[in-house]
């Protein structure tokens, strides 16, 4: 078969044997085939005038055997290209061979699929040119299991240049493994050679991205739900401390809701005196003062809390107090030996200030704050010029420190409440 | 008395308490007499939980003492060792709790006065 064309003579040559064989006494179904198929394509292309053609081979060989047997399908591709004088110096066209290799491999047991694919580029240049050499190789395996399946994958990739200029050799590769809940792992060995005459720089750059893409994001936290905890106490037993303020405390890191009694008994504002003192206001210059002897003994100092008392049906008690819950504390006084000019005194304060919130010192030197709550009570006089008062006084004792003194008229920003409970 | 029981933190030291203290058990029961002159009796057990009574006198300190133990612990349980050694499980009952000046006291008494208070105590069950 020979063609003319106005770039030169082009000659194909198709040599085909075919050759169908039975095996001879096969008379039942199990017929043993073979078949055979050996084609030979030769192009050939004698060129009148140096002008750039193409040449291309498009060559598909499928093989089918289906057998219920173990069978053998093999597909076997010899491609030579072999091109001389074709590239003219600044006509940099590439040599590209293109491969498409897929072997598929149905089975119902586990099967190692394993493809070997080595193509070799050789590019002799003679000339200082730069030519380039790139391989593209895509391999993929599947397999319909996801059980017993073994994935091998052998690439190697050669790049040989010889040039008596530098080149450049560069080597990419990219691996992905798409793995679904196990952990997966890449290995990369990369080694990078070159051997030339003049000493130049070796330079290997290596990017390793790992992206995890994770669907959901599981927190995992360690809690202590059983309240597990320690606490320590001690004491010392002594006669002092059974008198003085010796609180022990010692250490506790769960049902830490409370607050302990305080370490040191708080030191009073003033000094001990036999005097007690009210005035208005509490804190600040003062407009109404009274001052009286101390109180007799047999003084009270009241504390009542607010709790709630249950008993399970069983007979257990239950006892509930939430600190913010209001406690009331009170003072109760009884002073005697008033004249009546005091007593005098002690009424115009407390008609002035009925109701509101006053300052006392006490006979200790300590201050409270509240307000009397009482102001109806009689005075009694116990004999000549002998007056008998009996005072209650509700309010919280002032743990801030004043300086300078109680009655310097100093002023200072301090924010009392106090709560009235009509019981 | 230790406090909060049962991670116990607190203890508060006292002296023994006065005579006149009291222990006792915290049952009740209402009787009933039917129109035929039968008794009923309709008893609360309470399990068998008892409630005492004990009075200190204390030092001025100590009392101001007790008085912070009981403001941070007047809603939790207390564990009370008494004067006899025996231990009791508990809350502590009384409301108000008042202490009261009850004379002057010398130099071994810290806070030149002493102070009485009942305590009234009881079981948890």
């Amino acid at each position: 078969m020979a063609q003319k064309s106005t770039l030169g003579v082009s000659t194909s040559t198709l040599a085909a044997d075919m050759t169908l064989g039975k095996v001879s006494g096969a008379a039942s179904s199990n017929v043993f085939e073979t078949v055979n198929q050996s084609m030979n394509v030769t192009d050939a292309v004698t060129y009148s005038r140096p002008r750039p053609v193409s040449i291309s081979q498009n060559l598909g060989l499928t093989d089918v055997a289906s057998r219920a047997y173990t069978v053998n399908a093999d597909s076997t591709i010899s491609m030579n290209q072999i091109v001389s004088e074709f590239n003219y110096v600044g006509d940099r066209q590439p040599v590209g061979h293109s491969l498409n290799l897929t072997q598929t491999v149905q089975t119902l047991a586990g099967i190692a699929l394993e493809q070997s694919l080595g193509i070799t580029d050789s590019v002799a240049v003679q000339a200082p040119i730069k030519p380039a050499i790139n391989h593209f190789l895509g391999l993929g395996h599947h397999t319909s299991t996801p059980h017993r399946a073994w994935f091998t994958e052998n690439l190697g990739i050669t790049d040989l240049v010889r040039t008596p200029i530098p080149q450049a050799l560069s080597n990419t590769i990219n691996m992905t493994d798409l793995v679904d809940m196990i952990r997966p792992v890449s290995t990369m060995n990369i080694t990078q050679a070159v051997s030339v005459g003049k000493g130049f720089d070796v330079t290997s750059n290596i990017n390793i991205t790992h992206n995890n893409v994770v669907l959901s994001n599981w927190i995992r936290s360690v809690g202590d739900p059983t309240g597990i905890g320690h606490s320590l106490t001690y004491y010392s037993d002594s006669p002092c401390n059974r008198k003085q303020y010796t609180p022990f405390q010692g250490d506790i890191t769960s049902n830490t809701d409370t607050t302990p009694p305080p370490n040191e008994l708080q030191t009073p504002q003033g000094s001990l005196t036999d005097r007690f003192s009210l005035y208005y206001p509490a804190v600040g210059g003062r407009t109404y003062e009274v001052t009286l002897r101390a109180p007799e003994l047999d003084n009270r100092d009241r504390n009542a809390y607010t709790r709630v008392n249950r008993e399970t049906r069983g007979g257990k008690l239950s006892v509930f107090a939430d600190p913010d819950w209001p406690a009331v504390r009170t003072l109760a006084v009884t002073i005697i030996g008033l004249t009546e000019t005091e007593v005098d005194e002690l009424q115009t304060f407390l008609q002035a200030t009925v109701g509101m919130e006053v300052g006392l010192t006490d006979w200790e030197g300590r201050i409270w704050v509240g307000f009397v709550t009482n102001p109806q009570e009689v005075a009694t006089q116990d004999g000549k010029n002998r007056w008998t008062v009996t005072m209650e006084f509700q309010g919280e004792m002032d743990t801030a420190e004043h300086p300078g003194g109680d009655d310097d008229g100093m002023t200072l920003n301090l924010t009392h409440s106090a709560t009235a409970v009509i019981v | 008395m230790k406090a909060p029981f049962p991670s116990v933190r607190t203890t508060t030291l006292l002296p023994s308490p006065e005579f006149g203290d009291s222990k006792g058990l915290t049952a009740s029961i209402t009787d009933m007499r039917a129109i035929d002159g039968t008794l009923y009796t309709y008893v609360k057990s309470r399990n068998g939980r008892k409630k005492f009574n004990w009075q200190f006198e204390l030092s001025r300190h100590k009392a101001l003492e007790l008085r912070a133990f009981i403001n941070s612990y007047y809603g939790k349980l207390i564990q009370v060792i008494d004067h006899d050694g025996d231990e009791w499980i508990g809350y502590l009952r009384s409301n108000p709790f008042e202490f009261a000046g009850s004379g002057r006291a010398g130099d071994g008494w810290p806070g030149g006065e002493t102070m009485t208070v009942i305590i009234e105590f009881e079981e948890r069950s």
